[in-house]
Formats: C-alpha cells, structure tokens, sequence
C-alpha cells in the first residue's frame, strides 16, 4: 500500500491556502470581530470591509482544505480508509463548529462551558463564537467542497505512489 | 522495516497532529464566526463586555428650556402635585456585568455623587441637596447592603442621613438621622412609603431622596438599557422597530379610566441616521414613542404604564481593538443637537390591578421634561 508522502507541496499549498483566507478575512470582515486579526498590528488592519457576498464562504473551503493537508503530511495515511476517516475527521469538526453558531444551539452550549474555563484567556472568544457568530448554510457547502478539493488532492497522491512503486502496496515505506 | 527518527515517528507524529489539531480547532473560533455573506454578525455592533463599568448620569440642558439643567419631574398622588427639578450634577455607579450571559446590573452607588433636587412648587421642603458619603454597596440590585446617604438643605433643616443598616428582625433597611438625632430604623417597604405618611419632615425627605436616586436608576435602565438591547435590530434598514406592551384584558382586569379605549397600548423604537452612512454608528440617535405602554408584573398589583417621547441623541460607542466594549451611552453633540437622553411629556404611570373587581386604576402619576446623558465607561 502507499503512502502520502510528506513532500513539501502539501503544507506549501496548505499555507498558500491559509494565506489566502487571511487575506479574505482582512478585506471582508470587520477586523475588530476576528480574533486573529486583532493580534496583528493594527497598521495592518484595512479601513473598512468590503462588501463581498460571492467570496463570504471561501474561507471554510480554504480552512478545511489547508488542514486535511496539513494533517495528512503529519500522518501520512497509507489507505484510503485512513485518508477518508482524515477528511470526515476535518469535515465533521468544522461542521460541529458551524452548527455551534446556530443561535438556538450556541445559548444551549453557552451555559454549559465548564466555569473554570472562564478563567481561560480562550473564554471569551469562544463565547463570541458561539453567541456573535452567524450560521450559514453556504459555509457547510463551502466545507464540503473543501474537503472533497482535498481529497481530490490526496488520493491522487495516494494513487500516485502505489503506481510508481507498486512494490509498495502491501508494506509501509521508509519515508 | 526501517524507520528514521524524527517526522516518521508514529509518537512524534501523534503529537504534531494534536497541535494541527488544536490550531485547526483555534483558528475556527478566532475567526469569529462570521456568516458567509461577509457582514460578520461579530462586526462593530458585536463585543464583549468588561466585568464592571463606570455608569455616570449627568443633567443637560432642556433644549427646550436651555437654562433648565436636568430633569422637571410633575408627581401627583392623591389629587396633590409636587413639582420639581432634579439636577443630577453627578450621578456615579459600578455596573457588573457577566461577560458571558452579558447580563449587567447596578453594583454601587459612588461617595462622587451629587444630586440638586429644586422645589418648584414650595409643596415640598425647599431644595435640597443629595450627597452620598459611603459608598451604596449592591450584593443584589433590589437594595444597597451598607453605604450611607447625607441630604443637606441650605439654609433649613440641616442634614439628614440616610444609613444602610439591619433593623430589629434581621430586616434590612436604614437608620435616618436628623442633625445627628437616630429617628429610629426604617425597612426598604416603610422607607418607600415615607414620603406619603405623616412623617416627620426629616423621614419624609430621606423617603424623597433615596426614591429620586431610584428614579434616576430606573429612568436609565427604561430608556438607556433597553435602547442597547434593541440596536441590534436591522433598524438601518426597516427604521423602527416595535417594542411589546402587555395586553390588560388578557391579565383579566380593564384598562383605567383615563386609557379606557386602549387594551393594548405599544411603543416604537426608531433611529435616527444622523450621518447618513446608512448604518447605526457613533453619533447616531434614537426615539422611542410609548403609547399607553402597560407593563405587567403577573406577581404584582403595582404595575407601570408609560406614555409620551424620549430621546437618545448622540450614540456614544467605543469598542477596544480587542473586540471589548469599553464606553456607551448618549453624550456629546450631534447634528448641533446636545448629546443625552430627553424626555418629551413623559408620564409614568403607576396602575393597581384588582382582579376580583376585574378593574384597574392610576395610583399616581409621574410627568418628566428635560435632559440627562447617561455614559457607561471604563471604571
């Protein structure tokens, strides 16, 4: 069996990704409402958002594409059950969260945060996530796109090494 | 098989993938949440709260009587009418709130605060003035737990001071003073209704004192505080929004004489685009209009009605680069309009429900002019 091989492309494109989605967010969010932004230096911060309806989502699609990859460089899965188990894995945490935001569900789980937690730094940003954020049907479209991107992108890799070597199909490789 | 140390270390691996992981999972909060359609819901109308603010109401000029400073207040009980003008010169509070249920409530009163209370219709006890000179200490918002408040007349009857304490019972409630001479311990229910027995005029004016920083209070948590809940409505786009009033036939009594056509009164909340940006923002302002707007408390007979106009001129906001509220309120200018909350021939009602008689009637009636801004800061 093959191995994705932890060849730099993976978290090269995952990064490129991730900028990407930076990117977005700096010129269609208000900064001040994204926690990662804040910690910038302000001179980074745009003036204003744009508006920007066709690209609002894409951050999910490029979130959830960047980390499959990252996460399959870490593990390097070896079958495709393994490769699939990773994306569901990404997909279902990212769905989980979006669910999270629906408001009925969010005041559900609000109270429910362990009290010691308020202490965390991550409290509050958590709440805010859970009570400011917006559930949007088009983000779990956009997940699912992002996860079927880059599942594309693995099992084609995958593919890929058993066919160079098919020596390899039945053992774990050295990497 | 032959593994290298390092990458292809299942343990070491384990251990990158839980800080992929947890980045994943970190990055998915950070970003705040936002909706796909880009106008974040965590935008600028969207923070967090400090655990405590600095709330301070100050009097401002009527804009229709300039030199009148604060708020004229008509109060008729039983056929009989003070007029007066209160000048809340300062009026200094803690407000905690929980930054997770987001719900505030009144923590202290300051040793800041002063109060000018005129007589305008020599019905009372001439003007007086309210100072407190230990700090009023909320553990619950119904009653202060310890602090003291002094009311000095000048010239006239001196001092009188208003002491938090326990009265005989474990009750709570205050020791008045009258120049230093204990008139005995008073419960929070005989202090209330002190203004309206046969006092001495010493515990008459400790009723009136304590009641006008509760008005103050109250005024503020009617208009200021339910206007913050009701911004984040779409009211750029839809204008106005309608705020629930409590039907009286459906708490099975009718309506008081005075509002006999009227079972279900309403008030609107409207904003006011004073930059026109389109959008709600700093210098913006509001209006609510009550219409016969009954409030029913289902455990309690008192109940309030109000009717007439108030004003929230000149939005006040400032969010921290970390997303923290850190100032709201009305102050300022705007439009070459002074900043503040106004209150246009605004009566409070006090209604009595008798549901054996299925009839209710106006217990007393309190009709407000004039301004105050209300400011909630950094402490």
């Amino acid at each position: 069996m093959g191995r994705i091989r932890p060849h730099l492309h993976l978290p090269w494109t995952a990064l490129l990704a991730l900028g990407a989605g930076v990117v977005l967010y700096l010129l269609t969010r208000d900064p001040a409402s994204v926690y990662f932004i804040t910690l910038l230096p302000r001179s980074l911060w745009p003036d204003g958002a744009i508006a920007c309806t066709a690209c609002g989502s894409l951050p999910s699609l490029l979130h959830v594409y960047a980390f499959i990859l990252i996460s399959a460089y870490v593990l390097q899965p070896v079958t495709v059950r393994q490769l699939v188990s990773l994306c569901l894995g990404w997909f279902s945490i990212e769905i989980l969260f979006e669910i999270g935001q629906i408001d009925s569900v969010a005041t559900l789980i609000q109270p429910h945060l362990p009290s010691w937690s308020e202490q965390l730094p991550l409290a509050s940003i958590m709440d805010n996530f859970l009570l400011r954020g917006t559930f949007d049907p088009m983000d779990i479209l956009f997940t699912a796109l992002g996860t079927l991107a880059a599942y594309g992108l693995l099992i084609g890799r995958l593919s890929g090494e058993m066919k160079d070597d098919p020596t390899k199909r039945h053992k774990q490789l050295p990497v | 098989m032959t593994q290298r140390k390092g990458t292809n270390n299942y343990p070491f691996r384990s251990a990158l993938f839980l800080v992929v992981l947890m980045a994943g999972i970190f990055s998915i909060i950070g970003s705040g949440g936002g909706g796909g359609d880009g106008d974040d819901n965590g935008g600028s109308d969207s923070y967090g709260l400090l655990p405590l603010y600095h709330l301070r109401i100050t009097g401002v000029d009527d804009p229709l009587d300039s030199w009148d400073t604060g708020l004229t207040v008509e109060f008729t009980e039983d056929s009989t009418t003070h007029e007066m003008r209160i000048d809340p010169q300062a009026l200094d509070g803690g407000f905690r709130c929980n930054t997770s249920t987001e719900e505030c409530e009144l923590s202290s009163l300051e040793v800041t605060t002063q109060v000018a209370v005129y007589d305008l219709s020599s019905s009372l006890f001439g003007d007086f003035q309210i100072n407190i000179t230990d700090q009023l200490l909320f553990v619950t918002e119904d009653a202060p737990a310890d602090g003291t408040l002094q009311i000095a007349q000048n010239p006239g009857f001196g001092a009188v001071t208003v002491d938090v304490t326990t009265c005989s019972g474990e009750l709570a409630g205050v020791e008045i003073l009258d120049n230093g001479s204990s008139r005995g311990c008073f419960t929070w229910d005989q202090l209330d209704g002190l203004l309206d027995s046969s006092s001495q005029v010493s515990e008459q004016v400790a009723g009136l004192a304590y009641g006008i920083l509760e008005y103050l209070l109250e005024l503020s948590d009617i208009a200021v505080l339910t206007s913050f809940d009701l911004m984040d409505q779409d009211l750029a786009s839809v204008g106005n929004v309608a705020v629930h009033c409590d039907s009286f036939s459906s708490a099975g009594v009718s309506p008081p004489t005075l509002f006999s056509a009227w079972d279900l009164g309403n008030a609107l909340f409207h904003f006011v685009d004073e930059d026109a940006d389109l959008e709600q923002s700093p210098g913006d302002s509001y209006g609510f209009m009550f219409n016969v707007c009954w409030q029913n408390d289902p455990n309690d007979d008192i109940d309030k009605l109000y009717n007439g106009l108030i004003d929230l001129i000149s939005l006040t906001e400032v969010v921290d680069s970390s997303d923290t509220l850190t100032r709201i309120g009305y102050e300022g200018t705007t439009n070459g309009k002074t900043g503040g909350v106004f209150f246009d021939y605004f009566a409070i009602y006090e209604t009595e429900s008798d549901t054996l008689t299925t009839s209710s009637s106006i217990t007393s009636q309190t009709q407000l002019n004039g301004g105050m801004s209300v400011v909630f800061s950094t402490p």
